[in-house]
C-alpha cells in the first residue's frame, strides 16, 4: 500500500490527513485492504497524542483508588490501535479529588466510530486529596514522557513505572512509592493511611524496603527522598541474587549488599530450565518440581543405563545396573560393581576381580572370617593355628580391638568406617548445613537427596507449589512416599508436654515402643526425637545401620550422619527419646510399603516420584534382608 | 476498587513473601515443624485475609500447597475431626489436604 510510515512512528496530523487522502483516492475493496494494513502495523498511536489530533474523545471518571475508568469513542474512519501508556495523567476536576496516573500499558484497538469503556490500573498522585470515584470526572491531561523539558519527580516516576517488577508488587507498596516520588514526605508517618474495613495503616517497614529496593532499581537518587534514608540494608537485608544460574545469599556490609555465599547452584529461581532435556519416554516431565512441561522431546540416554542424560551423573556407564543418578552400584559394597560381580552378596570387601570373597592362605576360611589370613589354620580357630598362645595373643588383640570400638560406638557415638550410603555433599551444601548444624563438621556424613522445598518462588514470580515435599517424621517411616506428617494444626501451638504425647501415639499408631536408650541394639532398628531448647520436638532420625542416622531436614537435604549427637544443637536441640522396633516387623512395613507405592503406580504409571519411592522401597526390603541374615549368621 | 481482585493480589503477594522468607531463613528452611512457619509475619498475614481469601487458598492447595493447610483451620475454626473419616488414625499433611478440599466442594457454598 501506498501510505506507508516507518514502523513505530507515531502519525502526525499531516501524515494522517495524507494517508485519509489516498484512502478517498482508492476503490473500496482496496481501501478495506489498507484499512486492516494499517490496523496490524501502522495506526498505533499513544492516547493523548489521539486525542489531540481529534482522532478519539475520551471521557474518564474516578473508580476508587487503584483503578480509573475510561470511555474511548473513536472519531475516525479507521481502525485505530490506542496506546495508554504508565505515566498518562487524569486531572481531576474537582479541585478536591486526587489526579490520576496510570500504572500500566494498554492497547485498545477500535474499529471506525467503536465505543469502548476500560478498566485501567492508576494510582492516586494528590496524596492529602479524595480519591475520585465513579462520579468524579477526570480530564485527559498529558503523558509524562511526552513532556518536553520533564523535571525531576516526572523523570523519576517515568522510571518507576516502566519498571517490569513495579506492577508485581502489591497496590499498597506501588501507592506509597509514586506518593514518596510526589509528595516526598520526610518521614512514614506523614503517608496518608491505606486500607479496608477500618485497618488503616501507612507503609510497613517491609513496604518500605521494597520501595527503596524499587528505586534502587530503577536507578532513582534515594538522597532526594529523606523518608527512605534509614531504609539501608540495616534494616531491610540482602536479597538473594542469581549470578549465572546460582543463587547467592547477600550479606549487608557498610549499608551495602555484597555477595555472602550459593544457596542454591542451578536454580530455578535463577532460570535454570529443570525441565529443559528433561524427559521421560519421550515426554518433558519434572515431576519432582511438580511442573507440567508439555510434550515433545525425546529420550536421551547415551549410556543405556536406563537414566536419561540429563538425570545422569554417570554418563559413561558401562552396565545398566545403576541407581537413580546413573551410576553403577555396588550392592555388597565390595569395591566391585554389580555389573563385574559374580558374587553380588558378598559379606566382606577382601574380595578378587570377580567381587568373590577371597582366601589367601587356602584354609577353607575366606580372609573376612580369618582371623590369621596369610596363615594356614583351622576353622574351628577362625583360620588360625591352634597353638594356645597364639590363641591367648589373638583373643588379647580381639578383646582390645572390641573394647576400641565399644568404646567408640557406645560412648563416643563414633560408627567406624565411611557412611553406608550416600553422596559427598557439595562444598555450598556442606558451608549451608555446617552452619546450622555445627556438629557435622569434620564429619563423614553423606547426601541422600535433595531439597523438596514446600514453595517455588519462579522468576517469572509465580509460586510453585510442591505436593511431594516429605519432612523427617514422614521419612522416619521410611519412605517418601509418606509425606509431610506433624502434629495437628490445633496442637501447633500447644504445650511441648502435649506435642510430646501426639509423638508417642503417631509412633505407637505404627508399632514403635519407646526405648530405653539411643543406643544402637541388635535385632531392631531406632528413631531419635530431637526437642528443642523450649521442649518442643523439632526433628526425628532414622538409624540405618550400626551408629549411622539418616535425617530428612526440613525441606532440606536428607542426610546420614554417625550417631545422634552430630545432629544436635541450636537448631533441633537435643535427643529427648527414642523409639524401637524389630528388623522382621520393618521388613513386613517395607514389603506394605511397596505394594502400596505399586498400586499408587498403576494409577499413574509415569509418576517419576512414585517410580522413585518404589525403588527405595525395593533398597529398604535389601538392606533389611541383610541385615535380618547378618544377625542370623552371627548367631 | 476492586475487593476480591485486591484480595487475590494480597494473597499472592503475601505468598511469595512467605516463599521468600522460608527461603531466606536456613533456619525456617531446614524446619520440619509447620509451627515455626505459622508464625511469620506473611503467614499471619494471609491467616489475617480471613475468609474472602479462601477461595484463592484452596486453589493453591490444589496445586499441593499443604503448607496452608493451618490457614484453613484457622480461618474457618474447623477442626480435624469434622474433616478426617477416622479421627483416631494419623494422616499426613497431603491427606489433610484432600480432606480439606472435598469439605470446601461441599461447604463452599455457605462460606
Amino acid at each position: 500500500m501506498g501510505a506507508k510510515m516507518e514502523p513505530g512512528k507515531r502519525p502526525t496530523s499531516r501524515t494522517t490527513a495524507v494517508i485519509l487522502f489516498f484512502c478517498l483516492l482508492f476503490p473500496i475493496g482496496l481501501i478495506e485492504q489498507s484499512h486492516q494494513d494499517m490496523f496490524l502495523d501502522q495506526t498505533k498511536i499513544e492516547l493523548s497524542e489521539a486525542e489531540s489530533q481529534g482522532i478519539v474523545r475520551v471521557k474518564a471518571s474516578g473508580n476508587g483508588l487503584e483503578w480509573i475508568k475510561i470511555l474511548l469513542e473513536s472519531l475516525s474512519d479507521l481502525p485505530l490501535e490506542i496506546e495508554i501508556l504508565p505515566g498518562t495523567i487524569f486531572e481531576a476536576r474537582s479541585s478536591g479529588t486526587q489526579s490520576m496516573i496510570i500504572r500500566e500499558r494498554k492497547v485498545v484497538y477500535l474499529q471506525p466510530k467503536e465505543s469502548k469503556l476500560l478498566d485501567v490500573l492508576a494510582a492516586c498522585i494528590d496524596m492529602m486529596l479524595d480519591a475520585p470515584d465513579e462520579g468524579d470526572s477526570l480530564t485527559l491531561k498529558t503523558v509524562l514522557s511526552s513532556k518536553k523539558r520533564p523535571n525531576l519527580p516526572d523523570l523519576h516516576l517515568m522510571n518507576l513505572l516502566n519498571l517490569p517488577t513495579f506492577l508485581n508488587e502489591s497496590f499498597r507498596a506501588q501507592q506509597f512509592a509514586i506518593w514518596t516520588i510526589t509528595e516526598n514526605p520526610s518521614n512514614c508517618e506523614d503517608y496518608v493511611r491505606l486500607g479496608y474495613s477500618g485497618h488503616f495503616t501507612g507503609p510497613s517497614t517491609e513496604e518500605m524496603c521494597k520501595i527503596s529496593a524499587l528505586f534502587k532499581e530503577a536507578d532513582i537518587p534515594m538522597e532526594r527522598y529523606p523518608v527512605l534514608h534509614d531504609f539501608t540494608c540495616d534494616v531491610c537485608g540482602c536479597k538473594n541474587v542469581c549470578k549465572g544460574y546460582n543463587l547467592w545469599k547477600q550479606k549487608c556490609v557498610d549499608g551495602k549488599c555484597v555477595l555472602d555465599y550459593t544457596i542454591e547452584s542451578f536454580s530455578v529461581r535463577c532460570g535454570y530450565d529443570p525441565c529443559k532435556n528433561h524427559c521421560i519416554n519421550g515426554k518433558k516431565d519434572c515431576g519432582e518440581y511438580a511442573v507440567d512441561c508439555g510434550a515433545g522431546c525425546p529420550f536421551f540416554d547415551s549410556d543405556a543405563d536406563g537414566v536419561e542424560d540429563c538425570l545422569d551423573i554417570c554418563p559413561d556407564s558401562q552396565c545398566d545396573k545403576v541407581d537413580a543418578s546413573g551410576c553403577e552400584i555396588d550392592t555388597d559394597k565390595d569395591g566391585i560393581i554389580d555389573c563385574l560381580d559374580i558374587c553380588p552378596d558378598s559379606q566382606c570387601d577382601k574380595v578378587d576381580a570377580s567381587g568373590c570373597e577371597i582366601d589367601t592362605d587356602a584354609d577353607g576360611v575366606t580372609d573376612c572370617e580369618d582371623d590369621c589370613p596369610d596363615e594356614e589354620g583351622d576353622i574351628s580357630n577362625r583360620g588360625c593355628p591352634t597353638y594356645v598362645d597364639l590363641v591367648l595373643v589373638g583373643i588379647l588383640v580381639g578383646v582390645t580391638i572390641a573394647t576400641v570400638v565399644i568404646i567408640s560406638r557406645y560412648f563416643f557415638q563414633v560408627p567406624v568406617g565411611p557412611a553406608p550410603k550416600g553422596r559427598k555433599p557439595e562444598e555450598n551444601e556442606r558451608d549451608l548445613i555446617e552452619m546450622l548444624f555445627p556438629g557435622l563438621k569434620k564429619q563423614a556424613y553423606t547426601i541422600t537427596d535433595g531439597p523438596t522445598p514446600l514453595l517455588i518462588h519462579l522468576k517469572t514470580c509465580h509460586i510453585i507449589a510442591n505436593p511431594y515435599a516429605y519432612n523427617c517424621i514422614g521419612w522416619s517411616l521410611c519412605s517418601i512416599f509418606n509425606g509431610w506428617f506433624q502434629p495437628p494444626s490445633n496442637l501447633l501451638q500447644a504445650a511441648p508436654k502435649l506435642q510430646l504425647k501426639w509423638f508417642d501415639q503417631f509412633y505407637a499408631a505404627k508399632n514403635w515402643k519407646i526405648s530405653k536408650n539411643c543406643k544402637p541394639e541388635k535385632g531392631v532398628r531406632k528413631i531419635a526425637l530431637y526437642c528443642n531448647a523450649k521442649g518442643y520436638p523439632s526433628h526425628a532420625a532414622k538409624q540405618i545401620e550400626d551408629d549411622w542416622w539418616e535425617s530428612k531436614l526440613g525441606q532440606g537435604h536428607r542426610v546420614v550422619h554417625p550417631g545422634t549427637g552430630s545432629l544436635e544443637g541450636e537448631q533441633y536441640g537435643k535427643v529427648t527419646r527414642c523409639y524401637e522396633k524389630d528388623l522382621k516387623s520393618l521388613l513386613k512395613d517395607a514389603q506394605n510399603l511397596l505394594k502400596d507405592i505399586q498400586n499408587a503406580i498403576k494409577q499413574a504409571p509415569k509418576n517419576k516420584f512414585l517410580r522413585r519411592a518404589e525403588k527405595e522401597a525395593q533398597e529398604q526390603i535389601k538392606n533389611y534382608e541383610k541385615a535380618i541374615k547378618k544377625e542370623v549368621k552371627k548367631k | 476498587m476492586n475487593e476480591s481482585t485486591s484480595i487475590k493480589d494480597m494473597f499472592e503477594t503475601y505468598l511469595r513473601e512467605l516463599a521468600d522468607s522460608i527461603e531466606n531463613r536456613p533456619e525456617l528452611r531446614f524446619s520440619s515443624m509447620m509451627s515455626d512457619f505459622v508464625n511469620t509475619e506473611p503467614y499471619r498475614k494471609i491467616i489475617n485475609l480471613g475468609k474472602p481469601a479462601l477461595p484463592y487458598i484452596m486453589e493453591k492447595l490444589r496445586e499441593g500447597a499443604f503448607l496452608l493447610n493451618p490457614t484453613i483451620i484457622e480461618i474457618t475454626g474447623l477442626h480435624l475431626s469434622d474433616i478426617v473419616p477416622d479421627p483416631a488414625e494419623f494422616y499426613s499433611e497431603q491427606e489433610i489436604s484432600r480432606f480439606l478440599l472435598e469439605w470446601w466442594e461441599q461447604h463452599k457454598e455457605e462460606i
